[in-house]
């Protein structure tokens, strides 16, 4: 039994944005990212099991309870918002109780509840302060305090990240994290960064103007992306599609291959010559932006230094393994790689059980099969 | 000693004065200089050509005290400005409120509300004029039709001054409306659904959250009403002068009369004066103990 499940949503204005006919289920506990380039109808979908949005078709069911023409009130559900929505005139301690007081909870059991989730969210000795004098990250806390203070099994948040800089985003990604485990919150997510989606998530549902694109593990999603628009959405840098007559391979495809399976010898050994057009060396290992006229995005991330200069031109391996086959006109995944290929993701492994595979990769094989 | 740099701090000073002289002359041939001749006229005698105006010194203002209209017109102005000011402010929420909300002819709406805002005066006056008239007046013609006899609103002692307030609160409501819908179109939306989310009706909502965002607002409103209760007099002059029997006089058409058609200067002047005073007390109220418990963002 799933603890949210979406049926068949839709939601668009004059035919175009918003979402249509959105289908998922998620386990109680999960963190779901919703991924997407902007525009795609992810914070859309948010709003909509919020219930700051209506559908026009389909039914939304948390923890087994039919919500769909509920009030977002009373869908037991708490949200974080990009903007901290915070409410300027009341202070911190003010705006993390306004929804108990709203609901007449004990005062006794206000302050209890107020001090865990600000000693939960370091938010100590800032009880007193108006939002305008916290810094981003502390008005990030405080929105995540308040979600947190509700105890509501679900947490929505939309893009909460998105106004810090890059160092606070790290740390009250942490800081997320900990909380969702801690409290045992069912999360959904809504993202437009690929690396905050897989880092945090149990589950990743991509989407593209308005419908979901894959559903899976991050570590699936990378591994097994079930398109070319896939492909180079996840991963940065993301996965290197090359037309596969280059590669001396019949049909129509393109072959995509993540950067840190592919190895480099001189010119003329490999698979295919390419040009070293950027050069970027981060210590642990190097990152090379090649250059070849069949290829979009070529590029390879070696372990440790490498000896190459920028204009040189190279030879590039692309283990046969470690191959995908997109269709070229669709752009769906047609073959996995032989091998399993996770035996060289250094993706963190998530939790699998109680997931769905991708579907959509499924249904391509089964039709190649028959 | 006149060296370079006192020469550049004079030129400085210099050009400071010369940007600040077209305010200054301003102000002081047409706000400073007059209410100091006021207070200077408030303590001389009423002269003539033969009793030139001696200094009397206070002399104007017991006499002021003990003028019984005088008390009468202070009572009007003090129940005009008790009933225009929080029923004005009060309508003007309540339609900025609804203004703001998704209506279907919401542009109507507002255009409406302001309307009478971009009348003059007069001309509001006058058409209330048409509303009041005895017998075949609108509001008598909608009285009759529930068999209501005539009412002379205007010509009335206990009537008139109720008359005069509703033409203000009609002048004054859509005015101030617009700055509250200012003001509410500058809360984030996002506001309202956190608060959604946490379950606070939408009475919770207006009360914990826009009232509060609203009060910078609300004091700067409630500083204007306050002035132009005393300020406003223009419809008098169309509706009824003042009467009967002194009964919707208010202090400035008292002042003014006194000033103009009865050519008593000192007793207008010690009026200014007194009205001054206790304009400037109330401004310092508003600003030194109501802004401090103001949330500004």
């Amino acid at each position: 039994m799933s603890f949210l499940s979406l049926d068949g949503l839709t939601r668009q204005w004059g035919g175009q944005g918003g979402v249509r006919d959105i289908s998922l289920e998620l386990q109680q506990g999960a963190f779901l990212s919703i991924l997407g380039p902007s525009g795609c109808g992810k914070s859309t979908m948010l709003r909509l099991i919020a219930g700051l949005e209506q559908p026009q078709a389909g039914r939304i069911r948390i923890d087994g309870r039919e919500v769909t023409a509920l009030p977002a009130a009373q869908r037991n559900l708490s949200m974080v918002f990009q903007s901290y929505a915070l409410f300027p005139h009341l202070s911190v301690a003010e705006n993390v109780i306004f929804g108990l007081k709203v609901r007449r909870i004990s005062r006794a059991d206000r302050e209890r509840r107020l001090a865990e989730v600000l000693a939960m969210t370091g938010l100590e000795g800032l009880e007193r302060r108006k939002p305008s004098e916290l810094s981003g990250g502390q008005r990030q806390r405080v929105a995540l305090a308040r979600a947190a203070v509700a105890e509501r099994p679900l947490c929505l948040m939309d893009e909460p990240l998105s106004n810090l800089d890059a160092k606070l985003r790290h740390s009250v990604r942490r800081d997320i994290r900990t909380l969702a485990r801690k409290l045992a919150l069912t999360v959904v997510y809504v993202t437009h960064d690929q690396g905050e989606a897989m880092s945090l998530s149990d589950k990743v549902v991509l989407m593209r103007e308005g419908r979901i694109e894959q559903i899976g593990t991050p570590a699936e999603l990378y591994a097994r992306p079930a398109s070319t628009f896939a492909a180079q959405f996840i991963g940065d840098p993301p996965m290197s599609l090359i037309d596969a007559a280059a590669l001396g391979q019949e049909g129509a495809f393109t072959i995509g291959m993540r950067p840190e399976t592919v190895s480099l010898v001189p010119a003329g050994q490999g698979d295919l010559d390419a040009r070293i057009d950027d050069f970027e060396y981060l210590g642990g290992e190097t990152r090379l932006a090649l250059r070849h006229p069949a290829a979009d995005g070529l590029a390879a991330i070696l372990p440790g230094p490498a000896e190459f200069q920028p204009g040189q031109t190279v030879g590039v391996i692309i283990p046969k393994e470690n191959r995908l086959l997109f269709d070229s006109v669709t752009g769906h995944l047609e073959k996995e790689p032989q091998q399993n290929p996770k035996a060289r993701i250094r993706q963190n492994p998530a939790p699998e059980d109680g997931h769905m595979a991708p579907t959509s990769t499924r249904t391509v094989k089964e039709d190649l099969s028959k | 000693m006149t060296d370079a740099f006192t020469l550049e701090r004079r030129r400085r000073a210099l050009h400071g004065w010369l940007l600040l002289s077209p305010a200054l002359i301003m102000l002081t041939a047409f706000a400073f200089y007059p209410s100091l001749a006021t207070m200077v006229t408030s303590l001389w005698s009423r002269g003539t050509r033969r009793n030139p105006a001696e200094f009397v010194g206070l002399e104007n203002y017991r006499y002021l005290f003990d003028d019984p209209t005088f008390w009468q017109v202070a009572g009007n102005n003090l129940s005009y400005a008790l009933v225009t000011i929080p029923t004005s402010m009060a309508l003007a929420l309540i339609m900025a409120l609804w203004a703001n909300s998704k209506l279907p002819a919401r542009g109507f709406v507002r255009t409406a509300y302001f309307t009478p805002t971009v009348l003059p005066m007069i001309a509001a006056a006058n058409l209330w004029l048409f509303f009041y008239t005895p017998s075949f007046g609108i509001l008598n013609q909608i009285g009759a039709l529930f068999g209501a006899g005539p009412v002379n609103w205007l010509g009335e002692p206990e009537t008139a001054l109720w008359a005069i307030c509703v033409v203000t609160i009609w002048k004054e409501a859509g005015f101030f409306m617009i700055f509250y819908l200012a003001a509410l179109q500058t809360i984030p939306p996002d506001l309202k659904e956190a608060a959604e989310i946490e379950g606070a009706s939408r009475w919770t909502y207006t009360r914990r959250i826009v009232l509060p965002l609203l009060m910078p607002t609300t004091l700067f409103i409630l500083v204007n009403a306050m002035i132009n209760s005393v300020k406003l007099i223009d419809h008098l002059f169309i509706l009824t002068k003042g009467g009967p029997s002194d009964s919707s006089k208010l202090i400035l058409y008292y002042i003014w009369e006194n000033a103009f058609a009865y050519f008593d200067r000192p007793s207008a002047a010690a009026m200014t004066v007194l009205v001054l005073a206790l304009m400037g007390a109330l401004a310092a109220f508003q600003f030194l103990v109501l802004d401090r418990r103001v949330h500004y963002r």
